[in-house]
């Protein structure tokens, strides 16, 4: 087998990506059919069979409520390492992945592997738009900690901008200007804690214009800046009035379920699938797979998942692809936009108007 | 930090309301019943308020006038003041319970979700009407606050009874909530119901009627109501007769189900065990037992086949509400009744029918005192 890291992460044309990716992951399907039984139980019950599909498309996926409604494992519990759970509002049931120390080292790895394409390998200056204090214990990581954990790997003299009650912690933000203004340095924060406690105080404050060698990752989807009619575009703008109008701005879309592999959006605003993941659009009413320019359901394909069923899942969010192999950017694999949330997507059963 | 409340009919000065003075079934009240009633029947309303106002028609309340007046021993005096809070995946039920504190001579303030459904607006709306001509709400209040707010620690407080209809989560923490001595509670959790079908030569005709009905027993708040069956046991019946009910379903359930949600749930059964045999409008999920009792899932029915009754017994959840019937016996269903923690019979398509007899309990009993002469 091709190992991961000799692959390029957006060089590999459509051919030689699926023949790669399709091995690993009807290998996977082999995997978690034989160490988590509820896994196997899914296959049976659906008559579905493990390990010799010929497509993508044709491999097995889990629902993503499944994680919040099932422990699914594939280590024994010996072997877990930690446990990440899903951000989510207060009232839902939140995701539970369950990590070893292989999985968890693996998705560090492809995660620098697929930022680092964007930010050169040396590791830059960071300023983290949180508080330092996420970790918790390992038992109950939350998507947040191991986001800042995860990117963390990218930068050097770590700065955290805010303070524990998300206000700016100025001291600290000023003193990250004063020492870096004039190089590359990296910026990372979920997207709408950028926008509302860091891009907005600067703008308050009248600080302008303040890092212009910044590249920014930010990620962790767009509904509440949607709730303020904040669009991709004027985020990036006015983001570019507070830090420098050259400054690199790349969202990212990923999911707790699917850490490490993440999908960064390119100068042109796609979001792109590396080489060690995809996505299948699917039709909202048959679950058939889409082609280009046709909205629907997201499916997302990862290799990285070793300790839990997570390796194709047919998410709730929307989507449209966009592309293959001929972004402009030229970038190689697919592209594609997300268009928001399946509509009421939790049931909720006698409930509540809690 | 009393945050405000929102008011969508009735009073709002309701915590400062003398006590009520007052039988049960006053004519007033009856008559605003019966008014709403013709109301939602004439207008211009959607089938669940039309539903309510069938339910409120003039005979049916004099029936339970008639049962409660009998006994010439005994006089029926009102609880006092009651607080609803009602659930959100069933959004008209607020309406019955609150009709039966109502016409027991109650003071009542109903708590509904905020997200008015355009049902719950026409009703407000028209109630509100009503209200104006006759002043008939004026110890009554339908408002929505936040959770966040102490509104629930105030109206636990000033209620005599408090009645909680909800999913266990909620229920729970509600409920810490302290309710003093004084006051009584009822509450209605999260419930799971099944089907039992036994259907043979002597009623195979039948199976279009029955499927009907079980078709709208699903479809009806989209399998999220706890009357809603979940699970069929097919009972001493010949498969091609099962496959002929399912069919019928079918056809009759088109769309009445998100896909996705339908996938989820039935790969959570699938994972528990169960086999898919159907996928259509609806799926089917076969297996021995009963699974996912403690779940919320929709656009799926399990099924599972038994050859004696005593079968099921053994299998039956805690959380047993309804037990929808065809072809099943009075002994048998004694059987049932006397071995699980079920609540009510019903015929196929009834099982959302509802009574004032809910949940195993006389509503109209709890929402009133028995006074001894």
């Amino acid at each position: 087998m091709i190992d991961w890291k000799s692959l390029e992460v957006y060089g590999v044309g459509r051919e030689q990506k699926r023949a790669w990716l399709l091995r690993e992951l009807n290998s996977l399907t082999l995997h978690h059919q034989a160490n988590c039984s509820a896994y196997a139980n899914l296959l049976a019950g659906q008559n579905l069979s493990a390990g010799n599909s010929e497509t993508l498309e044709g491999l097995p996926y889990v629902t993503t409520r499944l994680f919040k409604m099932l422990h699914l494992s594939s280590i024994p519990s010996r072997e877990l390492f930690k446990t990440l759970t899903s951000s989510g509002t207060t009232s839902q049931v939140k995701s539970q992945i369950v990590l070893d120390r292989e999985t968890a080292a693996l998705q560090s790895k492809v995660l620098v592997s697929i930022l680092s394409s964007f930010t050169g390998a040396a590791r830059r200056p960071m300023l983290i738009i949180d508080h330092n204090g996420l970790d918790g214990d390992k038992s109950g990581f939350s998507a947040r900690g191991a986001g800042v954990q995860g990117l963390s790997f990218l930068g050097r003299d770590h700065t955290y901008a805010l303070n524990s009650d998300m206000t700016p912690d100025w001291q600290a933000i000023d003193g990250f200007i004063e020492k870096y203004a004039n190089e590359p340095v990296l910026i990372f924060g979920f997207t709408f804690m950028v926008w509302q406690h860091f891009i907005q105080h600067l703008h308050a404050s009248n600080r302008l214009n303040q890092l212009p060698q910044a590249l920014m990752f930010h990620s962790g989807g767009w509904k509440k800046l949607q709730d303020q009619a904040v669009s991709n575009d004027v985020f990036k703008t006015t983001a570019r009035q507070a830090l420098g109008e050259n400054v690199a701005i790349h969202n990212f879309y990923g999911m707790v379920e699917q850490i490490g592999t993440v999908f960064v959006e390119c100068e042109r605003g796609h979001l792109h699938a590396p080489i060690y993941a995809d996505v299948i659009i699917r039709d909202q009413l048959t679950l058939e797979a889409l082609g280009s320019g046709e909205t629907g359901l997201l499916q997302v394909l990862s290799f990285i998942p070793k300790s839990y069923p997570g390796h194709s899942i047919l998410t709730e969010d929307l989507g449209r692809l966009l592309g293959e192999d001929d972004c402009p950017c030229g970038r190689k694999g697919r592209y594609f936009e997300v268009l928001g949330r399946l509509p009421k997507s939790e049931v909720r059963g006698c409930s509540d108007v809690l | 930090m009393s945050c405000s409340i929102k008011l969508w009919a009735g009073n709002s000065e309701f915590l400062k309301l003398p006590r009520t003075v007052g039988g049960a079934f006053s004519g007033d009240r009856v008559q605003f019943l019966e008014t709403l009633s013709k109301k939602l029947l004439s207008g211009d309303y959607s089938a669940t308020l039309k539903a309510l106002g069938f339910w409120l028609r003039a005979s049916h309340i004099r029936q339970w006038q008639l049962s409660h007046t009998s006994d010439k021993k005994v006089l029926r005096t009102p609880i006092g003041r009651v607080f609803i809070v009602s659930p959100s995946n069933v959004e008209g039920l607020f309406a019955y319970s609150w009709a039966l504190s109502y016409l027991m001579g109650n003071q009542t303030v109903v708590r509904v979700s905020e997200n008015l459904t355009r049902d719950q607006r026409d009703l407000f709306k028209l109630m509100a009407i009503l209200d104006e001509h006759t002043g008939g709400l004026r110890e009554q209040s339908f408002i929505s606050y936040d959770k966040i707010s102490d509104w629930t620690q105030k109206l636990s407080a000033w209620c005599q009874l408090r009645m909680l209809w909800g999913s266990d989560q909620s229920i729970e923490s509600i409920r810490q909530t302290m309710l003093p001595a004084q006051s009584q509670e009822w509450v209605f959790p999260d419930r799971y119901s099944i089907s039992i079908l036994h259907l043979n030569s002597a009623n195979a005709h039948k199976v279009p009627k029955i499927a009907e009905g079980f078709a709208r027993d699903v479809t009806t708040f989209q399998q999220r109501a706890c009357a809603s069956p979940k699970w069929v046991f097919w009972y001493k019946t010949d498969k091609a007769l099962q496959q002929l009910f399912w069919q019928s379903v079918d056809c009759l359930v088109e769309g009445g189900f998100s896909k996705n949600d339908q996938l989820v749930a039935s790969q959570y059964l699938c994972s528990m065990g169960s086999y898919e045999i159907y996928r259509g409008n609806i799926h089917v999920l076969d297996s021995p037992v009963i699974q996912g009792a403690y779940q919320h899932l929709t656009g799926v029915v399990g099924q599972s086949q038994v050859g004696v009754i005593e079968e099921i017994v053994e299998m039956l959840p805690n959380n047993l509400q309804s037990i929808s019937i065809a072809g099943v016996t009075e002994q048998e269903q004694a059987l049932l009744a006397m071995h699980s923690n079920v609540r009510q019979f019903v015929q196929c398509g009834e099982a959302l029918t509802f009574n004032r007899l809910w949940d195993g309990i006389d509503l109209t009993d709890i929402l009133s005192k028995a006074v001894r002469l």
